[in-house]
């Protein structure tokens, strides 16, 4: 026991002192920031001037503003419906990939090229594509006559929409693909055998043997996706800029205008600072479901049994 | 026996149609960077450029900043990874191999840094770097980049090297090696593959990281590729070809890394994935 004890101090001193550089790094770059950019939501800081503590007018502001709960609004709509099409899309294309067939890795790796490449890259191909003069989306639309006038895609209320919409979508979905078919191949054939020797249908077994078996990590990649479409910023500035009329602008797009366009850094914060609670418990859930500790599965004793 | 056949065709049709929704825009990325000016606006967009022609790529590389943007996201994707591999190996090595006090409170941080998202992150660190007097420099976004690279190696390392046999380090343990020697002289080469991807993965998040450079780098000398492709854009009528063919340039060493390395890419390393 002795032994035992004195080798746990030896290893946390070891351990500490090897992570010195990163404990550092994380505190005077992340967690000294954060500190003083939550102080400064409660500062009238613009861009260049000084700041003056005005406790809590930045936030007040913020929720009478009609700008501010549209913001609010358009991300719960572009996070929801995206989230949703990538869940049921990255689960077809898992479910696709997951049957034998020749030429099945090139595939996989071809239908992960979306989601490798720069998003910037992505952004800037669905706006030429969507382009009103020149576009190939208004071409093809025609051709196959669905409309007989060109779409003014990021001028329509509805349509700029559908345009981030698809963007997210068509980049985000293979991350669930893949998460989804990885798992997937650990599920046993001697399960479907079995169901299909019940007289189970093809829809029977998906319910009743594949949900369950995934459920898991689509909720994983849902939540994580989750964090990165409310975050999502690029994609809808440069695509559509929050136009028109507003329509499109998610909540960092109205940070940033705030913050970095009106140069009111402290009001800027202050809309970060409002949706640090949805963050932490996102992040907070995550936690759980990732920390191998935590779980009883197979995989966590594993984990334990490795560590010395 | 028929029903099996027709369900294999349908499949097969299946996985053309992703393939054709994940490929076409891409596709159409090429197509538009090999037209002339005058191709990429004509009333019938060309499904194939009519006369093929790389003037768009020669004006993207000697006539615009583009270059110097490839260069300034080199230096800073290079340098921010190779940092942030060597800082954080060791988070994940203890992680992965050691029984310390607050471990979990550690592991908890690392896992809460990596999912914290930029938004949260972008103005305090505009000001931070303000403060520094770094605006404006690439050494003020290789600041910010590791706050992002540093959480994520560190988490996805950790099933890489609590993948390696411990006999290993046991036997060098008894031969006398010290902690420090064993982490680095014994698993850092055993984790060689693993570390490899993920530096790749870091470097690619830094590559086209477009937020942060955005507000701190203004001037033309020091803005990253990204920040170069926007700026092509004025006017009613942007010259379409040269930004495709600056999104080829942008993708294709992302691209043929990743085709290289897809078959021990895929697997674990991308199931963290690629922060946004």
């Amino acid at each position: 026991m002795n032994k035992k004890s004195r080798r746990l101090a030896e290893n946390t001193k070891f351990a500490y002192k090897i992570n010195l550089p990163l404990i550092i790094y994380l505190a005077c770059v992340l967690a000294f920031p954060i500190c003083w950019g939550i102080y400064i939501s409660f500062t009238n800081k613009t861009i260049g001037g000084e700041a003056a503590f005005v406790g809590l007018k930045n936030y007040q502001r913020l929720l009478k503003d009609p700008e501010y709960i549209r913001s609010i609004v358009n991300t719960l709509k572009f996070t929801v419906i995206t989230i949703g099409l990538k869940m049921v899309f990255g689960t077809v294309m898992a479910l696709a990939l997951n049957v034998d067939f020749k030429g099945r890795n090139l595939c996989r790796a071809l239908l992960m090229i979306p989601w490798t490449l720069p998003n910037i890259v992505v952004v800037y191909n669905w706006r030429w594509i969507f382009n009103s003069s020149g576009g190939v989306a208004n071409h093809l639309l025609k051709s196959i006559g669905l409309i007989d006038k060109d779409l003014v895609w990021f001028g329509t209320a509805g349509l700029a929409m559908l345009t981030i919409i698809i963007a997210n979508v068509w980049r985000g979905t293979p991350f669930f693909g893949v998460s989804i078919l990885a798992k997937l191949q650990t599920i046993s054939d001697s399960y479907y055998e079995a169901a299909q020797l019940d007289g189970a249908n093809a829809f029977q077994r998906f319910i009743y043997i594949t949900l369950p078996e995934i459920k898991d990590v689509i909720i994983l990649s849902a939540m994580m996706s989750t964090i990165w479409t409310i975050n999502e910023f690029e994609t809808v500035w440069l695509l559509t800029g929050g136009g028109p009329n507003g329509s499109t602008e998610v909540m960092n797009v109205y940070s940033y205008k705030t913050a970095m366009r009106s140069m009111m850094l402290g009001r800027g914060i202050a809309v970060s600072v409002l949706a640090l609670p949805i963050f932490i418990l996102l992040i907070s859930l995550l936690t759980r479901r990732m920390l191998p500790e935590e779980e009883g599965s197979r995989k966590a004793k594993r984990f334990r049994r490795r560590s010395v | 026996m028929k029903g099996k056949v027709r369900r294999k065709i349908l499949h097969r049709i299946f996985i053309a149609i992703c393939l054709f929704i994940a490929l076409a825009p891409i596709y159409w990325m090429l197509n538009t960077s090999l037209k002339s000016e005058a191709e990429i606006y004509l009333k019938v967009p060309t499904m194939w450029p009519k006369a093929p022609t790389l003037e768009a790529y020669r004006y993207l590389l000697t006539e615009t900043n583009f270059l110097n943007g490839i260069k300034n996201s080199l230096i800073v994707a290079g340098f921010v990874s190779l940092f942030s591999i060597f800082v954080a190996y060791p988070a994940a090595y203890v992680l992965a191999r050691m029984t310390f006090k607050g471990k979990r409170f550690f592991s908890k941080t690392v896992l809460f840094t990596y999912l914290l998202p930029t938004s949260v992150l972008y103005i305090p660190l505009y000001i931070f770097v303000a403060k520094l007097g770094l605006t404006n420099t690439i050494w003020g976004i290789m600041l910010i980049y590791p706050t992002f690279t540093l959480p994520y190696v560190a988490w996805i390392l950790i099933p890489h090297i609590a993948s390696i046999s411990t006999a290993l380090e046991e036997a060098a343990y008894i031969d006398g090696c010290s902690k420090f020697q064993t982490m680095y002289r014994i698993i850092f080469p055993l984790a060689l593959p693993g570390i490899i991807s993920t530096t790749i993965f870091a470097f690619a998040m830094c590559w086209g990281e477009y937020l942060y450079a955005l507000v701190n780098l203004v001037s033309k000398e020091v803005q990253t590729f990204p920040l170069i492709l926007s700026g092509l854009i004025f006017g009613d009528m942007p010259p379409w070809n040269q930004l495709m063919a600056g999104a080829i340039l942008a993708s294709v060493p992302i691209l043929v890394i990743y085709l290289l390395a897809s078959s021990s890419l895929v697997g674990g390393a991308t199931a963290g994935g690629v922060k946004e």
